[in-house]
């Protein structure tokens, strides 16, 4: 049993408690998540003898510490009892080992040594759309989520995801090309990163986004909630695909109430394609079938004898462009080198 | 020096473009883009190993642009290429007045324009009810339910009564889309793997069905149309699709705005889904020999393990004791009116909501 092990702990059995890693992007669901979570730690710690069952590691990507503080001081009484560590990561850190990874026209893939220096910003602003621009940015976010996580020693990571934010992610996902790696991206379960095992878990899987949105009304933490620039004065065209899909379980949510829990549950009957994968440079996610030879299929331009030198994934090609290219992080640091070269402000 | 023609075909850079095309905005003169198009589909066939030498082939026609665009498209690439298929068009008459009758209208033109064998085969005939008499009994809702079952058979069954295993359907990358998309909402694992397989076949059913148009995108059917000159019937079904499917359509609209590839990215997704292997609950504790067990389902049918059994109704292949078309036409025996009304006396809308009144009275 997996639950058996966030349990509370007495006398010896200190040395088995794993690292819990919330990443909070100060959004309701995070938040309301490391409300619970605190107030479960604070349960374990009533009994005199009892040592509390997990060691939480709260993480933020981004560079609101300001906001970090808030919340400490928010839970200063009870966090004096508990062991918890606060953490904010520079998403900068992501920028190493740049190339540029160009797609022709006939689709070929081929990768050229980069001289400029980019920093984070210009690097997503190398794309016009802002879905595309979205689509990189939550990669980034993920990716330092588990660095941060192997550099802290962390083996559990729980994600603050709502049920309404799932479906959102299972059709977004779908919509970018990117079907595939649902299982791999949303289903709860063990995945090995660089080496490690980390057990990746949605506690908030089951409950609505207005629910969580009424539970941070009640516990009063709607003065640490980010408040997310609306798009609903936006058109339909500057919107990103994320943004259409949740707009529209808004609007379908008050007559078709089922719609969201269905998409949910099918998606956690999804599994990872079977056969041999490449790595996509960009993304890092597998890639089950060149793009290249599915597009081909179809195209009368096509162009057999180009050939690709690495591999690229089909959302990430359709991010780039064909005939256009990208300047990149090409690789993922080893265990070692994040472990050496992780710098993380606490 | 002159400066280049901005307007010129970027393929053959003699003629002067007319048109930008949807899938991946290329200019292209009238001449090309027939060219490419054709040329698409048959890359496709071609790899999928669509036909054979000497096959005969129906084309599911309802004079709508699809399937009237297809059965040009069929006609020009047997000739080119000598596929050495004997096409044969095959409508379905659904019964729907102010619809059917006049798009079956295109499809006799069609015929004549083609030089092509038709077959016509009715709901009418095949199950002693038309769309509109389901209707008027039913309700508009759950139309599109009976329809979809109905039409299926009635397919099938023309096609054997011509004596022929292929259908090809005019569905095309956008309705390919909407459906991997509905699966999703609906949460149809039965049908999330194989929805985007460009041929599928009814458990028993000798005929398959396939789709060449599977990764055309709908605008470029229709400019293809419009280029061309084809003669095609353009009116929404009366009883307009439901309601569900069509939110999805808004949201399909909508992605199309921002990410214009999207319905080859939803296509590229469904060709990944993959379902977890169910895990296998240990069996019942006395062996049961396959032979002896009958599994019952929820709607009460029962379903036979061999292929090729026969609906004890109407004879037809099926996998259950009795076809969910006769399912069906069962429950709507039940709510049938015992009395028609005089057409003469009253107007059809009239008489329709008379007949549903009528079939609530109670003495």
């Amino acid at each position: 049993m997996q639950d058996e092990k966030f349990k509370v702990k007495f006398g010896n059995s200190r040395v088995e408690r794993p690292k819990v890693l919330l990443p909070l992007s100060y959004g309701s669901s995070s938040l309301a998540l490391l409300d619970m979570v605190i107030s479960h730690l604070e349960e374990q710690c009533q009994n005199e003898r009892a040592v509390q069952g997990y060691v939480l590691v709260v993480l933020h990507v981004g560079e609101d510490t300001a906001r970090m503080e808030r919340l400490r001081k928010k839970y200063s009484r009870v966090l004096e009892r508990l062991e918890v560590q606060f953490v904010t990561v520079d998403p900068a850190v992501f920028v190493r080992d740049l190339a540029k990874v160009a797609v022709t026209d006939e689709y070929a893939v081929h990768r050229t040594e980069n001289s400029e220096s980019l920093n984070l910003q210009e690097l997503l602003l190398q794309f016009d759309s802002r879905s595309s621009r979205q689509d990189f940015w939550q990669q980034v976010v993920q990716e330092v989520i588990f660095r941060s996580a192997v550099a802290h020693d962390c083996s559990v990571v729980i994600f603050g995801h709502s049920m309404s934010r799932l479906a959102e992610e299972i059709l977004a996902l779908t919509v970018k090309g990117r079907g595939s790696e649902t299982a791999h991206r949303l289903t709860d379960g063990t995945m090995d990163y660089v080496g490690c095992s980390l057990h990746v878990i949605h506690p908030l899987r089951e409950v609505l986004a207005s629910e969580i949105k009424e539970y941070v009304r009640f516990s009063g933490l709607q003065e640490m909630v980010a408040t997310e620039e609306s798009v609903k004065h936006k058109s339909a065209k500057n919107k990103t695909v994320n943004e259409l899909v949740c707009e529209y379980f808004e609007t379908v949510e008050s007559e078709y109430p089922e719609v969201i829990s269905t998409v949910v549950k099918i998606g956690t009957k999804l599994d990872s394609p079977q056969g041999m994968a490449q790595q996509c440079i960009l993304c890092q996610e597998a890639v089950y079938r060149d793009p290249k030879t599915w597009l081909e299929q179809m195209s009368e331009s096509a162009n057999k004898q180009a050939q690709s030198d690495v591999p690229l994934c089909y959302g990430c090609l359709v991010n780039v462009g064909v005939g256009g290219g990208a300047v990149w992080p090409v690789s993922r640091p080893s265990r070692e080198e994040i472990l050496a070269e992780y710098i993380l402000e606490e | 020096m002159p400066s280049r023609t901005p307007n010129l075909c970027q393929r053959c850079e003699a003629n002067k473009a007319v048109m930008r095309r949807p899938k991946n905005l290329q200019k292209l003169c009238k001449e090309c883009y027939f060219h490419v198009f054709e040329t698409e589909i048959h890359l496709t066939i071609e790899k999928e190993k669509l036909f054979y030498p000497g096959e005969k082939v129906a084309i599911g026609a309802s004079g709508g642009k699809d399937s009237t665009v297809l059965a040009s498209i069929l006609k020009t690439l047997n000739e080119r290429y000598n596929y050495g298929v004997h096409l044969v068009l095959l409508s379905i008459d659904e019964g729907i007045v102010g619809y059917r009758d006049d798009s079956l209208a295109t499809v006799k033109r069609n015929q004549q324009q083609y030089e092509m064998p038709l077959e016509i085969v009715s709901y009418k005939d095949l199950y002693n009810w038309t769309m509109d008499e389901i209707v008027s009994c039913s309700g508009v809702k759950s139309s599109c339910t009976y329809c979809g079952v109905l039409r299926r058979q009635a397919l099938d069954r023309g096609a054997m009564k011509l004596g022929i295993n292929h259908v090809v359907t005019g569905h095309n990358a956008d309705d390919m889309a909407e459906t991997v998309l509905m699966n999703l909402l609906r949460g149809d694992t039965a049908r999330l793997e194989s929805s985007t397989n460009i041929t599928t076949k009814s458990t028993g059913s000798p005929i398959k069905r396939s789709k060449p148009f599977k990764y055309c995108y709908q605008k470029e059917i229709v400019l293809y149309a419009h280029y061309k000159k084809l003669d095609y019937f353009s009116t929404e079904c009366t009883y307009a699709p439901e309601a569900f499917r069509g939110t999805a359509r808004v949201l399909m609209k909508n992605l199309e705005s921002v990410r214009p590839s999207c319905i080859l990215d939803i296509i590229y997704s469904g060709e990944h889904f993959k379902l977890k292997q169910r895990k296998k609950r240990p069996g019942p504790k006395k062996p049961v020999t396959e032979s002896q067990e009958t599994e019952i389902r929820s709607d009460g049918s029962v379903s036979l393990r061999n292929n090729g059994n026969r609906c004890e109704k109407c004879g037809y292949l099926s996998t259950n004791k009795i076809c969910k078309a006769c399912i069906l036409l069962q429950g709507l025996e039940l709510s049938r009116a015992k009395l028609n009304i005089a057409a003469e006396a009253v107007p059809k809308v009239k008489e329709d909501e008379l007949q549903h009144r009528l079939q609530h009275l109670s003495f």
